[in-house]
């Protein structure tokens, strides 16, 4: 261990490996990038090329071997090592970059292993840093013992730093513990139960979008309307009530079995492991992953369930870093298939004393539905009258009454079950309809405070506050107004009041 | 109003209260600025509609004013708006935070606290710049919705408001 860790203090190369992946994701781009072309190329009835045809497969070629060329240069050109709190990267083939990633800066550390690597025999390395979305890096093929060696190396160090920053006045630290205890093992049954109970109408959307997607750049490409020729050729395919019904009854299933062994092959045989200073999480059937983050650096963390999940008392909870913009909110680490016991055990190890925390409860105001039942349930429900009076339609009858009755009882629902929790320490919230979200979060993680009040708030005394953490922001509608300037001052109190590291 | 948290030597009474800020009103200069931002888009926007529709394609004469009666009127309205807003619209600078409070109909305080700055900006635009205004961008981590822009501050205002931030982060540091 002590002489591989010597190795990465002098710039060296990853893993020869690395050109065939590099090579690898060259080709994956190319074939993303203009498979509509090929097709068309392949597919075509007139095998006959004119001259300006011919020119341009050259100059395609030519580009393509050029940029060939240029990937493989790249592997000679990447360098990466460790100096004493950094991680330092040069790379470029026509521009030179210098990357420097402070381990303080580090958020996240993955260990990843696509088909690809695992015939190789190599690991990449990922590092997640608190910055916008470019600042991570990523190392593309090591030796599995080098980059479990390096990934000691870095979180030993963030340790030495946690360690004299609060060693004043509390006991020394023990030297680096790097001992793991197992919170979560996932069983093949236990995949099966979370497979079937996720959101698979999600899904069936998404292969909707993801078809006519298809067909649209399939169409353009061949300049005719793919699904009118279908139904020319096909007139059975022209879809009647039955036909609609059948096509919905099979995309369900389709949906059904895509999340499950999307489910299987993400989640399979996860491990979920705590060490003092932070957990590890293991998962993947093909693309197997190892993810490390430290316990310090949590902003917040989410705990949601479903209707199905509830019965069997099966929660998701996402662990949220600093990882700055909300389009990268999906990278946040998240652990499904966790018991009540669980939960507790991460939130309680994440946050120091939160199981003894006293909590008051706090319930947002019946203005709540008052105010948003104008909207989603008033206001379609008079536009769809008004159609279906005034056009003679009946189809619009549907959605005039659909509306203000599941629009109520949704919005009924959610002021009613909306909880705010605070105490000195932590804020939690929970809130939901058919899903429940639980948050919890220490209120020194917070970033800035806002408060809104719209004209029917003013009138009525009443405020939504939202408080921004660098993980994720929580938002609390309809408040008394004395409660949430009371939360406000109480929450740039607690932050302004004491220096604390928040990351 | 009920107790919020038992158990505390601190109440919550006692605590400064972003309530009783004292706002400071933005430069009179801004909201000339604002509106001919305002209108200067708004009325290009309506500009290349009207040439669009009388040169190039066969729009019925009376589809087309009305189009731009509504625009305008929408225009008028918006600018009615600004106007009755631009009063709400104002900063104040705490010991520790800095806030910024605007919006008419929908009124946002937002509040910053000066040891979560991750850094600030002083930016002018082209209009500004006539006016001899400026507008002062902080931003923390907590994503671009957490961040906090005051608009309409006179540039020494801006500079001196940026240079006192420095100072606090710089010395926050050093303990």
């Amino acid at each position: 261990m002590k002489k591989n860790e010597a190795s990465f203090l002098a710039p060296r190369r990853q893993a020869q490996a690395a050109i065939v992946i590099f090579i690898y994701n060259f080709v994956v781009r190319i074939l993303r990038a203009a498979w509509p072309i090929l097709l068309v190329f392949l597919f075509r009835s007139n095998k006959e090329q004119s001259n300006t045809e011919l020119l341009m497969n050259a100059a395609v070629l030519i580009g393509g071997l050029f940029s060939l060329g240029v990937s493989v240069i790249a592997y000679y050109r990447y360098f990466f090592h460790l100096e004493e709190d950094q991680l330092v990267i040069q790379k470029g083939v026509f521009n030179r970059s210098l990357t420097k990633l402070p381990f303080e800066r580090i958020q996240n550390l993955y260990i990843e292993q696509n088909v690809l690597h695992r015939l190789l025999g190599v690991v990449s390395l990922r590092v997640d840093s608190a910055g916008s979305s470019g600042h991570e890096v990523t190392i593309d093929a090591l030796e599995r013992q080098d980059a479990e060696a390096m990934r000691a190396y870095v979180l030993e160090q963030k340790q030495d730093d946690a360690g004299t920053e609060s060693a004043e006045g509390r006991a020394p630290l023990t030297p680096a513990p790097l001992m793991q205890s197992l919170v979560l093992r996932l069983t093949f049954d236990d995949l099966l139960r979370i497979g079937v109970t996720q959101n698979h109408l999600a899904t069936a959307g998404v292969i909707v979008g993801t078809v006519f997607g298809f067909l649209f750049t399939v169409a353009g490409a061949f300049e005719q309307d793919l699904v009118k020729t279908l139904i020319e050729r096909w007139p059975m395919l022209k879809p009647g009530f039955w036909g609609f019904l059948i096509l919905a009854g099979m995309l369900f299933v389709l949906a059904f079995f895509l999340t499950l062994m999307r489910t299987v092959t993400q989640h399979y045989d996860l491990q979920f492991f705590e060490s003092r200073e932070g957990f590890q999480l293991k998962a993947g059937l093909f693309n197997r992953r190892e993810a490390s983050m430290q316990k310090r650096k949590i902003q917040l963390i989410r705990w949601t369930d479903n209707p199905l999940r509830r019965l069997l008392g099966l929660f998701r909870v996402s662990i949220h870093q600093a990882i700055s913009g909300s389009e990268r909110a999906a990278e946040q680490i998240s652990i499904p298939g966790c018991k009540t016991r669980q939960v507790d055990d991460v939130v309680h190890s994440s946050f120091e004393e939160s199981a003894n925390a006293e909590f008051q409860q706090h319930t947002i105001s019946r203005a709540y539905f008052t105010w948003y039942i104008r909207f989603y349930a008033l206001l379609p429900a008079v536009v769809f009258g008004a159609l279906w009076y005034f056009l003679q339609e009946p189809r619009f009858a549907l959605p005039a009454i659909a509306f203000p009755v599941l629009g109520a009882l949704y919005l009924w629902t959610y002021q009613r079950r909306f909880r705010l929790w605070l105490s000195e320490e932590y804020l939690k919230t929970e809130e939901g309809v058919l899903g429940r979200t639980a948050t919890l979060l220490p209120i020194y993680k917070v970033q800035s405070v806002r408060i809104r009040q719209s004209f029917f708030q003013r009138r009525r005394d009443l405020a939504s506050v939202q408080l921004f953490t660098a993980g994720g922001s929580v938002y609390v509608p309809f408040l008394p107004l004395g409660l949430a300037q009371a939360l406000q001052d109480y929450v740039l109190y607690r932050v302004e009041s004491r220096q604390e590291d928040w990351m | 109003m009920n107790p919020l948290f038992q158990n505390t030597q601190l109440s919550i009474e006692a605590l400064p209260s972003v309530a009783e800020v004292d706002w400071q009103g933005l430069d009179k200069a801004y909201l000339r600025v604002d509106l001919i931002g305002l209108w200067f888009f708004r009325l290009v926007v309506l500009g290349l509609f009207l040439a669009y529709s009388y040169f190039v394609t066969d729009f019925p004469a009376g589809i087309r004013w009305s189009i731009a009666g509504l625009w305008v009127f929408l225009l008028l309205l918006a600018t009615l708006l600004r106007y009755l807003g631009f009063r709400i619209k104002g900063y104040a600078v705490r010991q520790h935070d800095l806030m910024y409070r605007r919006g008419l109909l929908f009124r946002t305080v937002t509040v910053v606290p000066f040891t979560r700055i991750q850094h600030s900006e002083v930016e002018q635009g082209v209009i500004e710049r006539q006016f001899g205004l400026s507008s002062l961008s902080v931003f923390t981590a907590g994503g671009s919705q957490s961040d906090l822009a005051i608009p309409g501050l006179k540039r020494e205002d801006a500079e001196r408001i940026r240079n006192f931030l420095a100072q606090k982060l710089a010395s926050d540091e050093e303990e």
